[in-house]
């Protein structure tokens, strides 16, 4: 049920972005991602005096790779200014999005939908968002300039919750479910390389998935994904 | 005297080396104790650290027992499976929840946090009891046990620190799956910190937890400087294993000085600033006197104190001492002051210079050059005298005694003693020391005015004569004797002059007296006038007087080589 409240955020994060791109001939792809076995899910970092310690009547539980993947329709021409902001949202002690693809020139959002007030700075950015405390319900919003950037949004108050966000230099960009699959909606017209992101950086691939959109009608495609992961770094600014 | 200097340069050079080793013997051990207070730090700040990792794994076991109850798991199970955490199902689980927390007694946590499979409270016991439903997956405590690790953390919220332990609750009904965890938060405060002391077993030592300059809780009320430690704290980059292994801080309160070590807590009170410290008061620096308070019996029983070795060092170099004393100051003084009793007592007319050496040989030579100098002076004297009033008559005063009556009147401020200074038996000369003793009691002296009876005429024979003179003698013994007419009879002769107008009485009984004294000698008397006898006596007189400042002049006729003659003696104030 969370998953599913995860995947509802995501929805509302990209319906923006496809109601503002939908050209008139547009057509419809979807796929599905043939994720590798995922290892199990290592401990959290932070931890007290004592390394955790995993709990002797079930296995430990596998880490999910899709809640830090998101995939990308890249047309390797130059996007048009977007004019909708992404919306991401603080509930609890997370964000909606662990992982949030924003195209370059599109606002970000941010509203505070926990209980607490936040007090919200970006690591490598700290200039593009105001040091001010966001309270309850409130919004607090940015614009990150060049496609290529990676910025981490922490609460300096709470450690944990922090997102990061990847400026990407399409505007097709798309969650994966838990299960690898993913949907874009009215993508115009053309050739596309599909591009997956995991966690720090564009999945590795020999073979780089090729998508030709017609002026209407769906695409199915599937990729798979190496073992491992294996990801290129992205390096800040350059994309 | 050389080596008494010797040994008195060593035995100050000995004192000062031990009083210097006195003052400075307290400071390596100053040291040793700084040194060793700062391990004692040191490891008592290490030991909270293990006492707290060991209390987190206690405290992990006693969540992980905690979420294997069956009403627990039965419970989240359900809540996984809602759309929504109902109020039924917080009740229920909160019942369960506050039902485990005080099973636990004096271990019970200070807030129970339920979650469902999805993060999710499903209720909280103690802290905020009324709000559930919200998200709370995210904090890795929580995350990791969703995932299924027992784990810990340090959270900070509204200014307290709590020690949350997290484990995942098991259905383990098949399928064996995740239902949801535990968390349990144990408040950091002061009880616990003295919890802590109380198990460091290191007296003196107290602990704290800080968030920045915020003090959170501490084992006891000593005031500490967060300031300082703050700063400490960021200036910790290495591992956290080695805090405790830093540089200990000092400050200063108003009341005492301590010394402290901070180690940053982990987790996300690290990320909060979050440290603990351990503090330990410094022991006044002691010093010498300190030292000297500090010692006890024990310390000064013979067993534990050469006192043996102490006493024979003592007595060697007081032995020493006084040998080389005696050796060197004491019997060359006393020899010398034998030397100067003989020197007194006339045995000896000088001090024996070779017999002594060193300063006393130099005191001996240089009282020796004054003896020379002044027998040298009293020889000058009396030829100075003799050339004035012409030599004393055979048997008269001495030199010696001439100089004993002179003396006194010339010493500044006035005569002196009638006697010699101390050693009153003291004299230069035996017949100085004698004269008192034949001195017969002063007769009045004979003035012009009112002469004093004259002598019985002494003219009968010279020996006669000779035998009255101690009776004519009314003066002092310092008699200063001459022959003023010598063979100059006829010079009384001679210049005839006038018989005076008025007879001086007393001249003229010295007349009569020397006329027949002439007469006894068988000399002729013609031409010899009493007015020439008269004003040769005058004469003689004034030129006395004013050459020696005497008070009177004395004349007295005696017989020398045969024939008659005249002497003059000064008659000086009596003392």
């Amino acid at each position: 049920m969370f998953r599913n409240f995860a995947s509802l955020a995501w929805v509302s994060a990209f319906a923006g972005l496809c109601a503002w791109s939908s050209p008139a001939a547009a057509g419809t792809v979807s796929g599905r991602l043939e994720l590798p076995p995922a290892p199990p899910r290592p401990p959290s970092a932070a931890h007290g005096f004592l390394e955790a310690l995993p709990n002797l009547l079930a296995k430990i539980r596998v880490t999910d790779p899709t809640p830090w993947m998101f995939v990308m329709l890249d047309a390797g021409t130059p996007m048009p200014a977007a004019t909708k902001p992404v919306e991401i949202n603080i509930i609890g002690e997370r964000f909606s999005q662990t992982l949030l693809p924003l195209p370059a020139n599109a606002e970000l959002v941010i509203k505070n939908a926990s209980k607490n007030t936040r007090f919200l700075g970006i690591t490598e950015a700290p200039q593009l968002l105001k040091k001010v405390p966001l309270n309850p319900t409130n919004t607090q919003s940015f614009r990150p300039e060049k496609a290529g950037d990676v910025y981490t949004i922490r609460d300096s108050e709470a450690p944990h919750l922090s997102a990061t966000v990847v400026v990407t230099p399409s505007a097709w960009v798309a969650p994966v479910s838990s299960d690898g699959k993913f949907d874009f909606a009215n993508v115009p017209e053309g050739k596309y390389t599909l591009k997956v992101y995991y966690k720090s950086g564009w999945i590795d691939k020999a073979d780089p998935d090729q998508v030709t959109v017609g002026a209407s009608g769906k695409v199915e495609l599937r990729s798979k994904i190496p073992a491992g992961f294996p990801v290129k770094p992205v390096t800040p600014g350059k994309e | 005297m050389y080596l008494s200097k010797i040994w008195l340069f060593l035995l100050t050079l000995l004192a000062t080396a031990a009083l210097a080793v006195a003052l400075l013997m307290p400071r390596p051990a100053e040291r040793h104790n700084v040194a060793a207070d700062q391990q004692r730090l040191a490891t008592a700040c290490g030991f909270v650290n293990i006492l707290l990792t060991d209390q987190a794994r206690q405290q992990v076991g006693v969540a992980a027992v905690f979420a294997t109850d069956a009403d627990l798991v039965s419970a989240l199970n359900a809540a996984s499976n809602l759309e929504k955490i109902d109020d039924a199902t917080n009740v229920a689980v909160q019942k369960i929840g506050r039902s485990m927390a005080d099973s636990l007694k004096e271990h019970a946590p200070d807030f129970v946090m339920v979650l469902d499979k999805h993060g999710r409270v499903v209720a909280r016991v103690t802290v905020d009891e009324k709000e559930f439903g919200d998200v709370a997956a995210g904090r890795p405590v929580i995350d990791d046990a969703l995932a299924g690790y027992n784990s810990d953390d340090i959270w900070v919220m509204n200014k307290t620190m709590y020690l949350v332990r997290g484990a995942p609750v098991v259905r383990r009904d098949l399928p064996v799956d995740y239902v949801g965890a535990v968390i349990l938060g144990h408040a950091v405060n002061a009880k616990l910190a003295g919890r802590l002391v109380g198990s460091l077993a290191t007296p003196g030592v107290e602990t704290g937890f800080f968030l920045g300059k915020d003090t959170l809780a501490m084992s006891s009320a000593t005031a500490v400087d967060t300031d300082l430690l703050s700063k400490a704290v960021d200036g910790l980059t290495g591992p956290r294993s080695d805090d405790c292994k830093a540089k200990p801080l000092k400050f200063k309160t108003t009341s005492a000085a301590y010394t402290a070590v901070v180690a940053r807590l982990p987790g996300e009170a690290e990320l909060k600033h979050g440290y603990y410290a351990v503090v330990l008061e410094q022991p006044n620096a002691i010093g010498f006197m300190g030292t000297l308070k500090a010692i006890d019996k024990s310390d000064l029983a013979p067993s534990g104190f050469p006192w043996s070795l102490l006493g024979t060092a003592f007595a060697f170099a007081l032995a020493l001492g006084v040998g080389l004393m005696v050796m060197e100051s004491d019997r060359p003084l006393k020899r010398l002051a034998v030397d100067a009793v003989k020197l007194g007592k006339g045995e000896t007319e000088r001090l024996a210079e070779n017999s002594h050496g060193g300063k006393y040989g130099s005191i001996a030579r240089s009282v020796n050059i004054h003896i020379d100098k002044i027998t040298r002076d009293a020889k000058s004297a009396k030829q100075d005298l003799d050339g004035l009033l012409g030599p004393a008559p055979e048997g008269g005063l001495g030199t010696i005694d001439l100089l004993a009556a002179a003396m006194p009147a010339i010493r500044p401020g006035g005569a002196g003693p009638a006697t010699p200074p101390p050693p009153s038996e003291f004299r230069f000369s035996e017949p100085a020391k004698e004269a008192p003793a034949v001195r017969p009691p002063p007769p009045a002296v004979p003035a012009r005015a009112t002469p004093a009876p004259k002598p019985a005429a002494p003219t009968a024979a010279p020996a006669a004569f000779a035998a009255t003179m101690p009776a004519l003698g009314n003066s002092p013994p310092m008699k200063l004797d001459d022959d003023i007419l010598g063979d100059n009879d006829a010079g009384i002769e001679a210049p005839p002059a006038a018989e005076p107008n008025a007879i001086d009485p007393y001249f003229k009984q010295i007349f009569d007296q020397f006329i027949a004294l002439k007469k006894t000698c068988g000399e002729p008397i013609a031409g010899v006038t009493y007015g020439k006898f008269a004003d040769k006596l005058q004469k003689n007189r004034a030129d006395l007087i004013a050459k020696t400042g005497c008070r009177d002049v004395r004349f007295t006729v005696y017989v020398k080589d045969g024939k008659a003659s005249l002497k003059a003696s000064p008659i000086r104030d009596e003392v």
